[in-house]
């Protein structure tokens, strides 16, 4: 093969064609180059030789001296020749144009005048008719910022103009020239006005001098809807409240923009008549329309709002606008809406809290040993010791008088509330203790730190605790049979993190037949207890067997709720019964403790002073209220303390009606009163009546306590004497037969009495009223008289001393009574500087004297404490059946 | 006859600085025009103007560093007033801080200017 032939001729010819083109190439490059800067330069050199002959022409002035002002003329001249020039023509605009940046003031002012003396305006009028549209819009710019007014007309026939340059320039120099032009512009214009446009013209439109702004509400009905927009805008900026009509008409428009823009003013105008429009249209809006009238309804709403805001919380899913929503509720009515998420559970009183840690820290060394609390996690101990915290912190607020009148009502009320409620959960093992009457019932409590021999007891009972599901099944077929009300409620849940106690049964409270002799007996029942679950096979025969010997009430509810295990309590009348609770440090205040319960067990009207004693646990919390917890002998008998010394709680439910209908009642609660009065078989409750009922009637009762027979006038209502003679009386008669009522009549003509204050004679009826009132004096009177003889030579008092009262009573007054034998009268003589004022109201109400004590029959005495047992017996039945 | 104030303008554009040289020279001031931070430098080290108008923005040597040098290096007492663009705060208040006198925004009233020139010169 023969390689091919290159011509070399062809070669070097394109050599130099290539050479020749880079050599023109560069040739062209420095010609340009050269040329441009010449230019430069000769233009540089032209406005230095133009620059002092323009500061003389600006700066000069009428009052020159003579050679100043032919200097002036010759430079006229000078100049006059140079414009002749279009490049100095051309230069000399460029100067004038770069001035007018950097002078302001009368200097600026003055090369305006100078632009369009020295005709350079003619130029830029000539670029208007130019074809090329960035010459067009030089000249519009260059007629613009010289300020020369005239050539408004030439310009804004370009405010249509296809060209977009054009176009938008002709808009600011129509807005710049004239004040006018804002008017037509906005008449004119068919094409959209660009944000950014409107912004330079609004810009404009403020530094313009002595520019009074149109009403610019003409243009909201624009078909152009940039129009609109821009009229609202301006509207806002000039605060053009006179179109609030028109804006509230807009927020229905299409146009996103206008309806935000419409909002804004609506906003900024507090136009309130556009608040139920802007509910309206709420719906259709997009989201950030919505969160623009919720913020707008945040800032104009009242409360009227609030239904329609909480139905747009509803229906809306959009989680910013139920954001909105809710911190719009907020903006009307200021914390209505709290933050209830990311809270922490625990966040009060560190103090507590990390003293508490310490206990669960160290219970938490104890319960190592056993395997299933290892489960447990430390922050629901720290609930539980929490909860338990709170409960004695609450208790422990409380003052020694609430305490004592706490203490007073568990007197009357007390109910079996002292065992221990038992909460376990296998997974999540928060016990949330809940027992409202441990809050209100305030019996005394002890926090016990030596835990050796709570702990005891509690370590048994975890046993129970920890495994509850096991033996649902088998205390299901022991309560079928057996009563287990008396015993706490044990609820597991598996699942859930809170387990609340329910104990509605503890208000029925059953008698406990089982012989606890002292805390190793306690211990024992425990261990049966804990062995009895731990061993369901073994149950039943255990359960036969204690049915046979025991009623196993005292066992606890074990109730295993794997779903769900939020339980609700349902111990509504215990939550009105409070305990005091005393903190015990030591184990010596713990067995004071216990020495003290059995003291009250074996004393049951003392029970309100006993504490009860609190065991934290880890894991649950397990509140023992120590009052089955005794170092002395108790018998079966001595349980049944509890029976006499509280009310049933029919009987307390009636004695909580009761008081419910002293605090609430009125007059009209008398009949229902007397029957209570009448059918009651309780004496204590009859008593209570008979007190409500005396206070709402005006007629003293009073209580027959031998035959329970209420006595008063309403009952012999029909035995006045008198009511036959009146009715076949003419008036004058029954005018006398009243003055001998008032002389002779009692109690029973007092009913009669009442009946003739309606009476159509309107003599007979002040006379009525008058004999009425005479006689109710003089019955009240000697009703006392007649109370002081009952009783032997026992004072019964006008008005029955609570219980809670008694000591207080005693010692803070003294009386002095005398009993007159030979008048059977007795006076009550009372140190009125030592009585209690609600005495002195009642002699006050009665019109009673106190005589002056005689030294002769004054007898002095005291109450004693037998006098009060006797009282508080009368208050309890049960007790005085004992 | 009463001697001419010195003062020196420092001003990079040139129309500008002939508009006010000019307005300066009428008002009875003999100007020295600098167009940058060099020659004024230089201009300082042989001469000692009564007065100092300074743009800030200056090719070489800015009005900020003018004033720096004047007062520090210079140890000068010369009144300083500075033209700074509009808007340009922060400048202004370095400028103060430095030890300017006074200061006068763009777009320049040259009469404005030639009042305060006269008023600091009267502190003197």
């Amino acid at each position: 093969m023969s390689s091919p032939k290159i011509h070399t001729d062809l070669l070097w010819d394109l050599t130099c064609l290539f050479i020749g083109l880079g050599l023109l190439y560069f040739v062209l490059v420095f010609y340009f180059r050269n040329k441009i800067s010449s230019k430069v330069k000769q233009v540089v050199l032209r406005k230095r030789e133009l620059s002092p002959m323009i500061s003389e022409f600006l700066f000069y002035e009428e009052d020159a001296n003579k050679e100043e002002k032919s200097n002036y003329i010759t430079l006229k001249i000078e100049i006059r020749e140079l414009l002749k020039n279009d490049f100095n023509r051309k230069v000399l605009s460029e100067v004038l144009l770069d001035l007018q940046k950097d002078v302001s003031g009368n200097t600026e002012t003055r090369l305006f005048k100078l632009y369009q003396d020295l005709g350079l305006h003619l130029d830029a009028y000539e670029k208007l008719k130019n074809w090329r549209w960035e010459i067009v819009s030089k000249g519009i710019s260059d007629l613009t910022t010289m300020q020369v007014f005239d050539a408004y007309g030439f310009i804004i026939k370009f405010i249509n103009d296809k060209r977009g340059v054009i176009r938008k320039q002709s808009e600011i120099a129509a807005v710049t020239l004239k004040n006018e032009g804002i008017n037509y512009f906005l008449d004119t214009t068919k094409y959209k006005i660009s944000q950014w446009q409107q912004l330079k013209m609004l810009e404009v439109i403020r530094n313009l001098e002595n520019f009074e702004p149109p009403r610019f509400k003409a243009w909201l009905t624009s078909s152009n809807k940039d129009v609109v927009l821009f009229g609202l805008r301006l509207i806002k900026f000039y605060n053009q409240n006179d179109a609030n009509t028109s804006i509230i008409q807009l927020i229905r428009h299409r146009n996103n923009n206008i309806k935000e823009e419409a909002i804004n003013c609506i906003k900024k105008f507090c136009i309130l008549e556009a608040i139920a429009p802007l509910k309206l249209v709420f719906w259709k809006c997009k989201t950030d329309i919505k969160i623009l009238i919720l913020d707008t309804i945040a800032t104009l709403g009242d409360e009227s709002d609030i239904p329609f805001l909480r139905m747009v919380e509803k229906k809306e899913s959009n989680f910013v606008i139920t954001s909105k929503v809710l911190s719009t509720i907020n903006a009307i009515v200021p914390e209505t809406i709290l933050p209830t998420k990311g809270l922490e559970v625990v966040t009060k009183e560190d103090m507590v809290l990390e003293e508490e840690d310490v206990l669960v820290n160290e219970t938490l060394d104890h319960k190592k040993d056993s395997p299933e609390t290892n489960t447990l996690e430390k922050d629901n101990i720290e609930e539980l010791a929490f909860a338990q915290e709170s409960e004695i912190e609450e208790i422990n607020l409380l003052e020694p008088e609430e305490l004592h009148e706490e203490t007073s009502t568990i007197n009357a009320t007390t109910e079996i509330d002292f065992l221990p409620h038992i909460i376990a959960d296998n997974e999540e093992m928060v016990a949330i203790f809940q027992e409202p009457e441990m809050e209100e019932i305030k019996a005394p409590q002890a926090e016990v730190d030596s835990e050796e021999n709570v702990t005891e007891i509690a370590d048994e009972m975890s046993g129970i605790l920890l495994e509850p599901s096991e033996f649902s099944k088998e205390i299901d077929t022991v309560t079928d049979s057996v009563e287990m009300d008396f015993l706490p409620h044990v609820i597991a849940d598996n699942e859930e993190t809170v387990a609340i106690s329910q104990e509605p049964e503890m208000e029925e409270t059953k008698e406990p037949e089982v012989e606890v002799d002292s805390e190793e007996n306690v211990t024992e029942i425990v261990d049966d207890m804990s062995r009895i679950l731990l061993e369901p096979d073994e149950l039943s025969k255990e359960i036969d067997t204690v049915i046979d010997s025991v009623e196993m009430d005292f066992l606890p509810h074990i109730i295993d709720d794997n779903e769900e295990g939020f339980t609700i309590p349902q111990e509504l009348e215990m939550e009105e019964i409070k305990v005091p609770e005393v903190k015990v440090d030591s184990e010596e205040s713990f067995i004071e403790i216990t020495d003290e319960i059995n003291k009250v067990l074996l004393e049951p009207e003392e029970i309100n002073f006993l504490p009860n004693v609190i065991e934290d646990s880890e894991e649950e919390c397990i509140v023992i209220e120590e009052l089955n917890i005794h170092t002395g002998p108790l018998n079966k008998s001595s349980i049944n303390i509890f029976d006499n010394n509280f009310f049933e709680q029919d009987n307390y439910n009636k004695i909580l009606l009761l008081d419910t209908l002293e605090d609430l009642g009125s007059a009209k609660e008398l009949p229902f009163l007397k029957e209570i009065i009448e059918k009651e078989e309780n004496l204590a409750i009859k008593e209570r009546a008979m007190e409500i009922l005396n206070d709402f009637s005006e007629t003293n009762y009073s209580l027959n306590k031998e035959s329970n027979v209420l006595e008063n006038e309403n009952l012999n209502e029909g035995n006045s004497i008198f009511k036959q003679l009146f009715d076949s009386s003419d008036e004058e008669s029954k005018l006398v037969l009243l003055d001998q009522i008032l002389e002779i009549g009692d109690n029973k003509e007092i009913s009669f009495l009442k009946t003739l204050l309606n009476d159509e004679n309107k003599a007979i009826r002040d006379k009525s009223k008058t004999v009425k009132t005479e006689l109710e004096k003089r019955n009240q009177f000697e009703d006392m008289d007649n109370g002081t003889r009952d009783g032997n030579k026992e004072v019964e008092l006008l008005f029955p001393l609570t219980p809670g009262d008694e000591m207080d009573f005693i010692q803070t007054i003294e009386y002095k009574a005398t009993l007159s034998e030979e008048k059977t009268e007795t006076k009550l003589i009372i140190d009125k500087k030592l009585i209690p004022l609600e005495f002195c109201f009642l002699l006050d109400k009665l019109d009673i004297k106190l005589p002056k004590p005689s030294s002769i029959l004054d007898k002095d005495f005291t109450f004693t404490q037998e006098f009060y047992k006797s009282q508080e017996a009368s208050y309890n039945p049960n007790k005085k059946k004992k | 006859m009463e001697e001419k104030k010195q003062l020196l303008l420092a001003e990079d554009d040139e129309l500008l600085a002939s508009l006010l040289s000019y307005r300066l020279q009428k008002g009875g001031y003999e100007v020295s025009h600098m167009r940058d931070g060099k020659e004024v430098k230089e201009h300082l080290a042989e001469n000692t103007p009564d007065i100092i108008v300074s743009d800030i923005m200056m090719p070489y040597f800015s009005g900020i560093e003018l004033i720096d040098f004047v007062r520090n290096e210079l140890g000068s007492k010369i009144p300083i007033i500075i033209i700074s663009s509009a808007g340009n705060e922060e400048n202004v208040l370095t400028a103060f801080e430095l030890g300017a006198n006074d200061f006068i925004s763009k777009p320049v009233s040259p009469t404005e200017l030639l009042v305060r020139v006269a008023r600091e010169l009267k502190k003197v």
